[in-house]
């Protein structure tokens, strides 16, 4: 190294030289070193989100037409804690291989919302969003459809991923 | 470029900067200063390092007993390039303390620490404490058997110290004894109080740096008047002229700490990516078969306890390195003379010689130091499955050879015909496999419930082995073992064996017993030196894990494990 800088001519070639040396290796030593660090802090955008089945119970247990919140327990994995954490979705079975299953937050604000049973709609008490049983907007603020939760039914019983989705 | 120059004179009316910058960067560093003197610019940037990675792993770290190892196993594990940085850090600090070390030793056999540069030197050594106390209380925080066992040796060696020992470690513990405290308290030492320590006296010692300026290499058989006062002006002068003679330290000595640099974070990233830091095992205070062992730079004070026994214990553990650390901080005081060249100081020179090779030799002879503990370290999903059975209170209805309740079946003799499909099955849903059962359905994950199953395939002898097992075992072992009553008696009886010890160790001791425990009078049966192969091996270790002692076990020697005990009708 020494005898490239004293080859390298007179001293403000040196001076020139060192400097564009230091420059490129303190650039060279950062990065490395916050590269790490980068994909170490945006982790979560990279993490793929765990899909749980859950089974909310028989299908013949609901009434055809009778909005109902059902309660579960989940235990979810969050980063290096297990959890089992209370959840809750609203079942509509509209036929026996039709059930709709909505995420139980207002599409609004997030606000959670209930079944109003003599006016036949789904009412937000935040802001006064109204949806009908399908869970289309009928009212108020809300910008779309309640959102759902996957369901499917295996032998009579309803199982969800309970990862809100939004209706097309 | 008539933004960027307006810019900086912006901040040059308002700050000085191009003052400060001149000051600091074009200021002159005397000829000769060679590349021993890049440590200092090594240790500001592994400083740099460590506060840079020690920041991100804070932010998945949880400084508590019952999450500390899990969320270091979550950096490790699947934290994107969490490995990476807690490798950077982890091996940051080895680096640290070796470089931070090799300095001081630099500074001294230079005489750097000579007048005028006396605070410069008291400051390094506070610098060098503030280093191993980050060191020592950073190691505690993974929570796992080397943290707990030897921040345990740690605090009791603050113990010893006469008379305010006992209170010394009280409030080091935060307690009796290690614990959620300790933990809390070492964590705010690590990342708040030493750090903030550490930054005041960086920059002290860097303001002193730049103040009295690098020292010029020593010169042999240097001349100066007696009376001190002409001497230190003439040393303060012959700075000057050497100063002068110079390069500036920017960019001249910058581009050689750049290449240190360079070469230093390069071996670190190798470190770091080939030898990524264990996560171990987690911290279990009933745990009686660990050898505690401290991070090397503490291993020449733990070897140096064992020359001194009983009562004189206190002299090493205590006396001995509180008079090493005043003598360091007394040392420009003490020896005030001017002459600065090793060779002109022969005695400070064999002093620091010799002490140096002893700390070198205590720390190969501590390293080399036979453990004396036979510690397997327990399968990774076994211990998960124990942590999680714990967890999940199994033993309020299920026990385990003997102890716990008895609603279900005992975890380590039942089910022994039931494979993994079976238990996965049963763990998901228990009324499916065994109608009527009482057990509720649990809700568990895939990993979770791959961690029971490996947890109770353990408990009942590390699973299923083949047909071949007891024929073997009798081949090979019945000549020195007694099994269920047949064999030799130059060795244990091993009818019994599966309550003492786990297949893990069963299969790593067949294969080298004095790997385990030293004066084993068995030979190694692992291929080529003995008769079986690592599959033999493993057949030969689950078929001994499954002998039990319990009255309830009936499982007959020539039996294969197919046909063992029928209790499985109420598994479940």
């Amino acid at each position: 190294m020494s005898e490239v800088i004293q080859g390298a001519g007179d001293s403000v070639d040196r001076r020139e030289w060192l400097a564009r040396c230091f420059w490129s290796i303190i650039t060279l030593v950062g990065l490395g070193l916050a590269a790490p660090l980068v994909g170490y802090f945006l982790g979560p955008l990279l993490r793929r989100r765990e899909t749980l089945r859950v089974r909310l119970g028989a299908v013949s247990d609901f009434q055809a037409n009778q909005p109902q919140k059902v309660e579960f327990v989940l235990r979810q994995r969050d980063g290096w804690v297990t959890e089992e954490g209370r959840h809750a979705a609203w079942v509509v079975k509209r036929s026996t291989d039709d059930v709709l299953v909505f995420d139980p937050r207002c599409t609004h604000l997030g606000c959670a919302y209930h079944w109003q049973v003599k006016e036949n709609r789904f009412l937000c008490p935040c802001h006064d969003g109204l949806y009908d049983i399908d869970g289309r907007v009928i009212g108020g603020p809300p910008p779309r459809p309640l959102d759902v939760y996957p369901a499917t039914i295996e032998g009579g019983e309803l199982f969800v991923v309970p990862l809100a989705q939004r209706r097309s | 470029m008539f933004t960027g120059r307006a810019l900086a004179d912006w901040f040059d009316e308002r700050i000085g900067t191009r003052a400060v910058g001149r000051a600091l960067f074009a200021r002159k560093i005397p000829r000769g200063v060679g590349w021993i003197y890049t440590l200092g610019s090594i240790s500001l940037f592994l400083f740099l390092v460590q506060a840079a990675t020690g920041a991100f792993l804070a932010m998945s770290y949880a400084p508590t007993p019952d999450h500390a190892f899990d969320s270091v196993r979550f950096i490790m594990e699947q934290a994107p390039m969490g490995a990476m940085v807690r490798g950077l850090h982890v091996w940051g600090a080895s680096a640290m303390v070796l470089v931070v070390s090799v300095h001081m030793l630099r500074t001294y056999l230079t005489g750097a620490y000579k007048y005028p540069r006396e605070a410069t030197w008291i400051s390094g050594v506070l610098l060098l404490l503030v280093v191993l106390g980050l060191g020592f209380t950073g190691y505690l925080l993974p929570w796992n058997e080397k943290a707990y066992w030897a921040t345990q040796v740690g605090t009791k060696i603050a113990e010893q110290a006469p008379f305010v020992g006992p209170a010394i470690a009280q409030v080091l513990r935060g307690g009796d004894d290690l614990g959620a405290q300790t933990l809390t308290r070492f964590y705010a030492f690590h990342v708040l109080l030493l750090p903030a320590v550490l930054l005041l006296l960086v920059g002290f010692h860097l303001f002193v740096v730049v103040r009295q300026g690098i020292s010029a290499p020593p010169i042999r058989g240097e001349q100066l008047p007696d009376d001190p006062v002409t001497a230190r002006r003439m040393v303060r002068e012959r700075y000057q002229d050497a100063k002068e003679a110079g390069d500036p330290f920017y960019p001249f000595s910058l581009a050689k700490d750049a290449i240190a640099i360079l070469v230093v974070f390069v071996v670190l990233l190798l470190l770091a990516w080939h030898s990524p830091p264990e996560v171990g095992d987690i911290a279990d205070p009933t745990e009686t078969s660990f050898n505690p062992r401290p991070e090397w730079y503490f291993l020449f004070l733990f070897q140096l306890l064992k020359y001194f026994p009983g009562s004189l214990e206190s002299v090493a553990a205590v006396v001995l390195p509180s008079l090493g650390i005043l003598a360091l901080l007394a040392l420009p005081l003490l020896d005030s003379r001017l002459r600065r060249h090793p060779l002109d100081r022969p005695l400070a020179t064999a002093a620091v010689v010799l002490t140096a090779v002893a700390i070198v030799w205590l720390t190969v002879a501590g390293a080399r130091s036979p453990l004396v503990s036979p510690y397997v370290p327990r399968p990774r999903l076994v211990d998960d499955g124990m942590r999680l059975a714990r967890e999940l209170h199994c033993a309020h209805c299920h026990s385990v050879r003997g102890q716990g309740g008895l609603v279900g079946p005992d975890l380590a003799l039942s089910m022994p015909a039931h494979d993994g499909a079976w238990m996965r099955i049963h763990f998901r849903n228990p009324q499916a496999v065994v109608p009527g059962s009482l057990m509720p359905p649990l809700g568990l994950g895939d990993a979770e419930i791959d961690a029971l199953i490996a947890y109770v395939d353990e408990l009942r002898g590390g699973g299923p082995y083949g047909d071949q097992a007891p024929r073997m075992t009798r081949r090979y072992c019945s000549e020195c073992h007694r099994i269920a009553g047949r064999g030799g008696d130059k060795g244990p009886d091993l009818s019994g064996i599966g309550d003492a010890r786990s297949r893990s160790f069963i299969h790593r001791y067949i294969e080298d017993p004095k790997s385990l425990i030293g004066n084993s009078q068995m030979p190694g049966f692992l291929a080529p030196d003995g008769p079986l192969t690592h599959a033999q091996i493993e057949d030969i270790a689950r078929y001994l894990a499954a002998q039990r002692a319990t009255p309830s076990q009936s499982r007959d020697v020539s039996e294969p494990s197919s046909s063992g005990s029928g209790s499985e009708t109420n598994g479940g």
